[in-house]
């Protein structure tokens, strides 16, 4: 067969290294000795049954690249791009190996060979530049909103262009035409006590979500502000476009360096880990790495944020009991969960809730297959994902299931949509501010 | 692999379900092991009909193949060691049935073991083997290798909650086999046969009420002697915990610094002792237990005190082996048996092994079933470290043999121990595994070169490299049978076995009959071990008067000798099969076999010993049985019924051609008409 003439080498060797980065990602990868204990817990395996798309496979894969032993290593680009990142697998791995980390690096070594120019040009042109990025985007929404894009989609035309696109289309039904920044109108004053980040989920898809942080914000009586910040850079780690990631992140790190004593509010679990995870970008620039890692020790997931501020928050007896009782569930995001090991929180303030009655959701560790763009790039596992997720979530007949980063809410609304289900997905924020007086 | 092959599967199966890029078959060429080897194609199938057709059109195709489930397999068993297809059944991972009513579930291979207990947990039951693995194992796995784990002492293998398995054979054809079958047991030779006889597709478990409570205790020693002397006196004190297991220093420093579990860093060893049960009765064990430890030395004895607790501790035992891979890039995991008041003795020799060549290991032991795994730490492209830890490996496992034991308890023989098999079995063994692999799989094509030794280039080579024991009967009693045989074989003269006549069954016109009552003897009983070896011939009464005095027990009902009552199956409750550990065989053509040891645990080669229970005595003449003993008496024999003789199968009858090609050894049960009634 053609594609035997490629066969691998299946003899492990050491790999000849030059880059620093690689020679890190490389030990770490070594001590993945094929237990395969990680399998049965990652989502993609999970709904594939393809070693390939489980951590073993990826981890032996991204190992035989750097060892030289895969003809073409862009051989391994289904394995790597189809990992969700949620990191689960390092989480019951006893050698602790860091597969999301992994695979945004074998993305790196395959985007050296083979980038997507376009995207490219989003991560490192459009990005960092929301002057240009905003009006593309309300051009973009304003066509989904006069129905052009339903109306390719529905005619076929949309997936004949690209598949990607037609899936993104088929799963967004948000498309706000102001954004948040200029719903809010609060800039930061100098001496702020917090500074709210504008993430791109709440900025630009769910301004309802940044606009209840605010009044949540504005009830902790906190002198706070918003950040001048640009996009986070997780899309940058995610397609392995390091540069892209760093070059965000310098800027941000800039920027949240004129407020030095505030506290940085991120109230999308996605982003706050990736920017609590700067420090990461930078192993070989230590100057660049120290700044990080004092925006990181500032940096407060919005669930964090909001638990330790509650009393101030929901000054007693300032909650009204709302007129339904509400049976909620919680859906956590994997970069809150595994990113940032935040679990409690989110629990403990649902718990807290009058009138609510919280039920734990039965796999709660498992992604929603959500992952930003990946719901898009790879609809089918995506999807498969998330019918699990929904079928967990309709297990606990709540009627509300809250969660704490605008990529999940956006699937899991996509999930109960195609289940014509009536149960509510809400950010944790909003659910809260529906308590304020 | 052809081109053409590829396109009959993609159409059997769905294009997106046969996977040939080189990177897909880069991770289809490893399991949890060292041997690795590259595939041709990978099918994955989504039902159990598509499993059959992947083995059709392998079959029609003369492409060897290899059954894989989670692919955690610790010797290369799921590895495609002849290249070929790989069909990973990873998708066949429903639960079909379960029923609470007669504790029984029907699964597919693919169900992950822990995937099967979250599902019983909330109706109050459990499946009871629970290898270190179950988070990730699937139970088709688990059939495949006989797998055990902690739990195992009490409640027993796989194989003793394995009831009935559907099954693609080599050929094609379906096979759908009970514990219950009257005949050669073929679920008991599937379970533990490592997927070389057969793709399972279907399984039914036995399933357990969960205890009313579970106590959990951790003993700290100042040395793994003293762990493993207390593991022999709970035993000894007529204790039998669900589970005794033993971790070293260096395997509880590499865990706790993971799961922080609270182990005990400044022990030598420690000891994880469970035991469960009606609540007065577990806690009155567990004080008995704590006792037992203190008097060996124990410097503390900690009692789980939550459920989380207890979870946490076992997460610390399961971890024992991935822990390791902390320390270094590869572990290789050995998986030696023993009998159990050795263990110190094969502990002393292979800390000596490692000590020799300066290797780190991290030694664990399923201690009650004398299982030990020494964990060797070292890196795969250091090919002379490699070769040191595997040479090691071998040597650790010769110890195992040399002490009367086996060289695999739970993991397999697969890929890597094939050699070592020459230590434990007689070529005139060997010869009998290949048989019976032959009439399954006469093409070679189902998980080819795995479980028995390769290179069978004539007797001479063979006979020269085992240093197997001699597997010729014992007494001058039973040294006649093989020639006996051998000249029946010759003259086509029928032989008939008849032990001490209770079976009734009337001796054929024509045959010369074989008297077994003359083996009598009691050859070993081994007390410390809990296990007693008999002559096929002993009277059942006779053997436990002669155990009374050693408050030791049998669990077997009935009249007659214990071959005779093995043959007939005519002990039903307790099973005999999850008794008898060990047998002596003369095969029809005279060639001597022994199978299984004295140890609790033992996977090595085909659990072949089980064909001759309920057999009839048409495979063979049983000359000895070993047998395990309980330190307590059997409840009471309930009525059971008749022993009925069989109805051959087509490849019951194609078992006794390939054993008995010219129809000698108690052939009548094999004549038309009898036992259809």
């Amino acid at each position: 067969m053609d594609e035997l003439k490629n066969a691998p080498d299946i003899r492990t060797r050491p790999a000849d290294l030059s880059s620093a980065a690689d020679k890190s990602r490389y030990d770490e990868s070594l001590h993945c000795n094929r237990c395969g204990f990680c399998t049965s817990f990652c989502p993609t395996y999970l709904a594939t049954g393809d070693e390939g798309l489980s951590p073993r496979g990826r981890n032996q894969a991204f190992r035989a690249m750097l060892e030289g032993r895969l003809k073409d290593p862009a051989e391994a680009e289904r394995l790597f791009s189809t990992c969700l990142l949620c990191g689960i697998c390092t989480s019951v791995c006893f050698a602790e190996v860091p597969t999301a980390k992994l695979m945004s690096a074998g993305r790196e070594k395959i985007l050296e060979t083979r980038g997507e120019p376009w995207f490219l040009m989003v991560l490192r042109v459009l990005l960092p530049r929301p002057r240009l990025l905003e009006p593309l985007l309300k051009l973009a929404f304003l066509g989904k909103r006069l129905g052009v894009g339903r109306l390719l989609n529905r005619a076929g035309l949309l997936r004949r262009i690209s598949p990607k696109l037609a899936a993104a289309e088929e799963m967004s039904e948000t498309a706000p035409l102001r954004f948040l920044r200029s719903r809010l109108r609060r800039p930061a004053a100098e001496d702020a006590e917090v500074l709210q980040f504008l993430a791109c989920g709440p900025n630009y898809l769910k301004p309802e979500v940044g606009e209840a942080t605010a009044r949540l914000l504005a009830a902790s009586g906190a002198r706070f502000g918003c950040a001048q910040n640009v996009c986070c850079g997780l899309p940058g780690v995610s397609f392995g476009d390091m540069d892209a990631a760093r070059a965000l992140a310098k800027k941000n790190i800039i920027e949240l360096e004129k407020y030095p004593a505030a506290a940085v509010l991120v109230d999308d679990s996605s982003c706050a880990a990736a920017v609590k995870d700067y420090p990461g970008l930078f192993e070989t620039e230590p100057a660049w790495r120290e700044r990080a890692e004092a925006l990181a020790r500032r940096t407060r997931d919005f669930s964090e944020w909001a638990l330790a501020e509650r009393e101030k928050i929901f000054r007693a007896p300032s909650a009204p009991a709302p007129a339904a009782p509400l049976q909620v569930t919680y859906h956590d995001p994997c970069k809150a969960r595994y990113g940032q090991r935040i679990t409690d929180p989110p629990r403990l303030l649902l718990r807290a809730l009058p009138r609510a009655e919280y039920r734990e959701l039965p796999e709660a560790d498992q992604c929603c297959g959500g992952g930003g763009t990946y719901s898009f790039v790879h609809p089918d596992i995506s999807r498969a994902v998330l019918d699990r997720k929904i079928r967990n979530i309709l297990s606990t007949s709540a009627g509300t299931v809250a969660t704490c980063s605008v990529s999940c809410l956006l699937q899991v609304e996509f999930g109960l949509r195609r289940a014509s289900s009536t149960v509510e997905a809400v950010h944790l924020a909003s659910l809260l501010s529906r308590f304020l007086r | 692999v052809t081109p053409s092959f590829v396109d009959k599967l993609r159409a059997a199966l769905g294009p997106e379900n046969v996977l040939t890029a080189p990177a897909s078959l880069l991770v289809y060429s490893y399991d949890g092991a060292l041997d690795k080897n590259l595939p041709g194609a990978v099918a994955l199938p989504r039902s159990a009909e598509e499993a059959a057709a992947c083995v059709r059109l392998a079959a029609a195709a003369g492409v060897p193949y290899t059954a894989r489930g989670a692919g955690t397999n610790l010797c290369g068993g799921s590895v495609p060691a002849a290249g070929g297809l790989v069909i990973h059944l990873a998708r066949l991972n429903r639960i079909l049935e379960i029923n609470t009513d007669n504790l029984r579930a029907w699964v597919e291979p693919g169900v992950v073991n822990l995937h099967l207990q979250n599902a019983l947990a909330p109706l109050d039951l459990f499946y009871a083997p629970d290898p270190a693995s179950q988070k990730a194992s699937t139970l088709g796995g688990n059939v495949g290798t006989n797998a055990g784990g902690p739990r195992c002492l009490r409640h027993g293998v796989t194989t003793n909650h394995v009831l009935a398995l559907e099954a693609v054979l080599p050929g094609g054809e379906l096979l759908r086999c009970s514990v219950e079958d009257a005949g050669y047991d073929f679920t008991g030779l599937l379970v533990g046969s490592e997927g070389t006889l057969g793709v399972v597709t279907k399984i039914q478990v036995k399933l357990l009420p969960l205890p009313e409570d579970v106590q959990t205790l951790l003993a700290a020693f100042p040395s793994l002697e003293a762990a493993v002397q207390t593991v022999t006196d709970v035993i000894s004190a007529g204790i039998l915990p669900t589970a005794l297991e033993v971790m070293d220093k260096t395997t509880v420093h590499s865990v706790e610094a993971f799961v922080g579990a609270g182990y005990p860093l400044d022990a030598e060893a420690v000891l994880l002792v469970e035991t469960d049960g009606p609540r007065a009765r577990a806690a009155a064990e567990a004080e008995k237990i704590a006792d037992v430890c203190r008097a060996n030395g124990a410097s503390s004895v900690r009692r789980a005190a939550s459920p989380e607790e207890r979870q946490k501790l076992w997460e610390g035992r399961r971890g024992a082996y991935p822990a390791m891979a902390r320390l270094a890039p590869n572990v290789l995991v050995e998986d030696g048996v023993v009998p159990r008041q050795l263990l110190p003795e094969a502990v002393r020799r292979i800390r000596a092994i490692a000590a020799r060549e300066r290797l780190r290991m991290g030694l664990i032991a399923h201690a009650g079933d004398g299982n030990l795994h020494p964990n060797l730490a070292f890196d795969e492209r250091d090919a002379e470290e490699t070769r040191r830890v595997k040479a090691a490996g071998y040597e650790m496992l010769k110890v195992c043999v040399d002490l009367g034991g086996s060289i695999s308890g739970e993991h397999g023989i697969g890929v890597d121990k094939r050699e070592a098999m020459r230590w434990l079995f007689t070529p005139a063994t060997l010869r009998f595994f290949r048989r019976v692999k032959e009439v399954f799989d006469p093409a070679n094509l189902c998980n080819p070169d795995k479980l028995i030794p390769l290179a069978e280039t004539g007797a001479p080579t063979e006979t020269a490299a085992s240093s197997a024991p001699a597997a010729g009967p014992r007494s001058p009693e039973a040294s006649s049978v093989p020639d006996l045989l051998r000249a029946a074989q010759k003259d086509r003269r029928p032989v008939f076995i008849r032990g001490l006549g209770t079976k009734n069954v009337p001796v054929p016109p024509g045959a010369r009959v074989l008297e077994t009552a003359r083996l009598d003897k009691i050859l070993d009983h081994d007390r410390p071990n809990f296990t007693v070896t008999v002559e096929a011939g002993v009277a059942l009464e006779d053997l436990k008067a002669a155990l009374a005095g050693a408050g030791q027990f049998v669990h077997v009902s009935g009249a007659g000798s214990l071959g005779g009552i093995l043959s007939a199956r005519s002990s039903r409750r307790p099973a005999l099969r999850d008794q008898v550990i060990g047998l002596a065989a003369v095969l029809p053509d005279g060639d001597c076999v022994r199978l299984g040891a004295k140890v609790m645990k033992n996977v090595a080669g085909y659990d072949a010993l089980k064909l001759f229970i309920g057999a009839w005595g048409t495979l063979g003449v049983l000359t000895e049985v070993t047998l395990r003993l309980f330190p307590f008496p059997p409840e009471e024999p309930r009525a059971e019924p008749a022993p009925r003789p069989f109805a051959p199968t087509a490849l019951e009858r194609r078992l006794k051609r390939a054993l008995d090609p010219e129809g000698i050894l108690n052939n009548v049960f094999f004549e038309d008409g009898h036992g259809r009634a």
